[in-house]
């Protein structure tokens, strides 16, 4: 014997299976498909496909993007200070890298500003990896570049003089990083950085063709006590630190508005 | 359930207050923000996206305050700022590679994502092409597809239609319409008829102040019975300018029609109109004589 409900439920069950006979199904839309693919895959466990890029990658990355014209000019310098280096002698070669070596890193440092040079700014903060880390990123792209102009001129002169090699050295760093600072602190309360880059470049120019012409001036600032340049190389090196700091902390559209133009 | 809070948001500029305590919260869906120039809007949606600082209050994603939470927040967001920049030099394929890397997609997923979203936004055909020489809309478009890499939770889109044509305008409308699922849309905009049909919610910012938050039928509940259409003739439409608060102007044959906002029948012949999300704009932002 059925109960009531047994048979009510057979009636329901009837009746389900009339409708669903009858219950038009849709033709699955491919369109929609791919989209629910999409869609379910963003339901997934993020960390999947989420990364810390190395700093290589992130090098090789920006390598990438980099402004090709001031790498033909760094190219430039390295050819032309290479040919002096085997070419001149070493008297020559000094006053050379003296005169070239500040104009290599203020050119390479304009990859630092390209954020704003494309006002990008606004854009780039809102990436994981914000505008601060990109900076690091574009001043090691730029350090290395300048580190390929200048460095074989100042090792190949320095390996056909052993004994000039210290002041290859010192007339290479101190005013590569005093030129470097000047420029990035400019650069920090001025909008237009390509402007600082026009005006520092000509102005280390003449003052360098200056000092070369004052033989003296030149030569007595070499001769000075090694100490005396290792210790302002080190206070450069720790302004140079602190500038750099400083860009790295631009962590706000506020900031890099109205205060720090990267 | 994601969730975005703002909390009693106040930003002053010296002595110009340009927000005054907006405080809402925002579960997924698309919100809209309907404001005069110079009302907030683009400040807002700065504070929000950690751009700048309010002067007073904060905001919280999913009950953290967005400060602390770093890389983890920018991670969760898109952006597409009213003027998307580029590097022109580059390709779009390149543009987004780039931007995709930055976002910290690993490299396996990024390049289906990449030309996923090309196709998406209708520019895969154009990916090699740089991006100095694409039209404004194509832009745009690349402008979405860079939001989107990193499919965030929180998309925020400042006056995204700005100097589009109508075609592309609606093209971008079903883009964002597809992707609303499951997601917070931020929208600004001037253009009240890019949200027709689109946004379930709609803010409107007025000198820095939240005047309306709600679904965009109780919102337009508030001016229905004032919006009235009239045929007058092209000497009579000074008249109507000074008297009452003039919406859309439209010409035919040798007659002028007129949208007009007035809380009772401003003229025998005036005809009660249904109020759209334009009407609402005008209602609130078009300058003439108040209802």
């Amino acid at each position: 014997m059925t109960s009531y409900n047994d048979e009510n439920m057979r009636g329901i069950k009837e009746e389900v299976e009339v409708y669903l006979d009858t219950f038009p199904v849709p033709t699955p839309n491919e369109k929609r498909i791919e989209e629910t693919i999409q869609f379910v895959g963003t339901l997934l466990d993020k960390e999947e496909h989420i990364e810390q890029p190395s700093l290589l990658k992130k090098l090789r990355l920006e390598w990438t993007v980099t402004n090709r014209l001031v790498i033909t000019l760094q190219f430039l310098i390295l050819m032309f200070g290479l040919w002096m280096g085997i070419q001149a002698s070493i008297e020559m070669t000094i006053e050379v890298i003296f005169l070239l070596s500040p104009l290599s890193i203020v050119i390479s440092l304009t990859e630092c500003f390209k954020t704003k040079t494309f006002g990008m700014n606004e854009l780039e903060w809102t990436f994981k990896y914000g505008t601060g880390q990109l900076f690091i990123v574009r001043l090691l792209i730029a350090l290395g570049l300048h580190f390929i102009a200048v460095a074989p001129i100042v090792f190949v002169s320095g390996f056909l003089s052993i004994k000039h090699l210290s002041t290859l050295l010192i007339v290479w760093l101190i005013p590569a990083m005093l030129v470097a600072i000047f420029l990035l602190i400019i650069s920090l309360y001025t909008p237009n950085h390509w402007n600082n880059v026009y005006i520092i470049g000509p102005v280390w120019l003449l003052l360098s063709i200056f000092l070369m012409v004052q033989q003296d001036l030149l030569k007595l600032w070499i001769e000075m006590d090694i100490t005396i340049h290792l210790c302002v190389f080190l206070f450069l090196l720790t302004i140079m630190m602190k500038v750099i700091w400083k860009y790295k902390e631009a962590s706000s559209i506020e900031r890099t508005t109205f205060k720090i133009h990267l | 359930m994601n969730e975005l809070h703002l909390k009693s948001i106040y930003k002053n500029y010296k002595t110009k207050q340009v927000l005054n305590n907006i405080s809402m919260t925002f579960t997924p869906g698309v919100y809209s923000f309907l404001g005069a120039n110079g009302s907030g809007k683009t400040t807002l949606m700065r504070i929000i996206l950690n751009l700048i600082k309010p002067s007073k209050g904060a905001v919280y994603w999913n009950g953290q305050p967005i400060e602390l939470l770093g890389e983890s927040y920018r991670d969760a967001i898109g952006y597409v700022p009213q003027h998307v920049p580029f590097y022109p030099n580059m390709k779009v394929y390149d543009f987004l590679m780039y931007i995709g890397t930055l976002k910290g997609i690993a490299s396996h997923v990024l390049k289906e994502k990449v030309e996923y979203w090309l196709k998406q936004v209708n520019l895969y055909d154009d990916r090699y092409q740089k991006i100095k020489n694409l039209s404004g809309g194509m832009k745009q478009r690349v402008g979405i597809a860079q939001a989107m890499l990193n499919e965030p939770q929180l998309l925020i889109l400042d006056e995204p239609t700005a100097g589009l044509d109508p075609k592309e305008r609606i093209r971008f409308r079903s883009l964002i319409a597809n992707l609303s699922v499951n997601r917070i849309i931020l929208y600004t905009t001037h253009i009240a008829s890019d949200l027709e049909g689109l946004t379930d919610y709609v803010c409107i910012l007025n000198n820095g102040c939240l005047d309306q938050l709600d679904e965009p039928e109780i919102v337009l509940k508030k001016i229905a019975k004032q919006v009235w259409e009239i045929d007058i003739l092209p000497e009579e439409l000074n008249y109507i300018e000074e008297q009452y608060k003039v919406g859309a102007i439209e010409k035919y044959g040798g007659r002028i029609r007129v949208r007009l906002y007035h809380h009772k029948q401003p003229l025998p012949q005036a005809v009660m109109k249904e109020p759209t999300l334009e009407d609402l704009y005008l209602y609130y932002f078009s300058e003439g004589q108040s209802t």
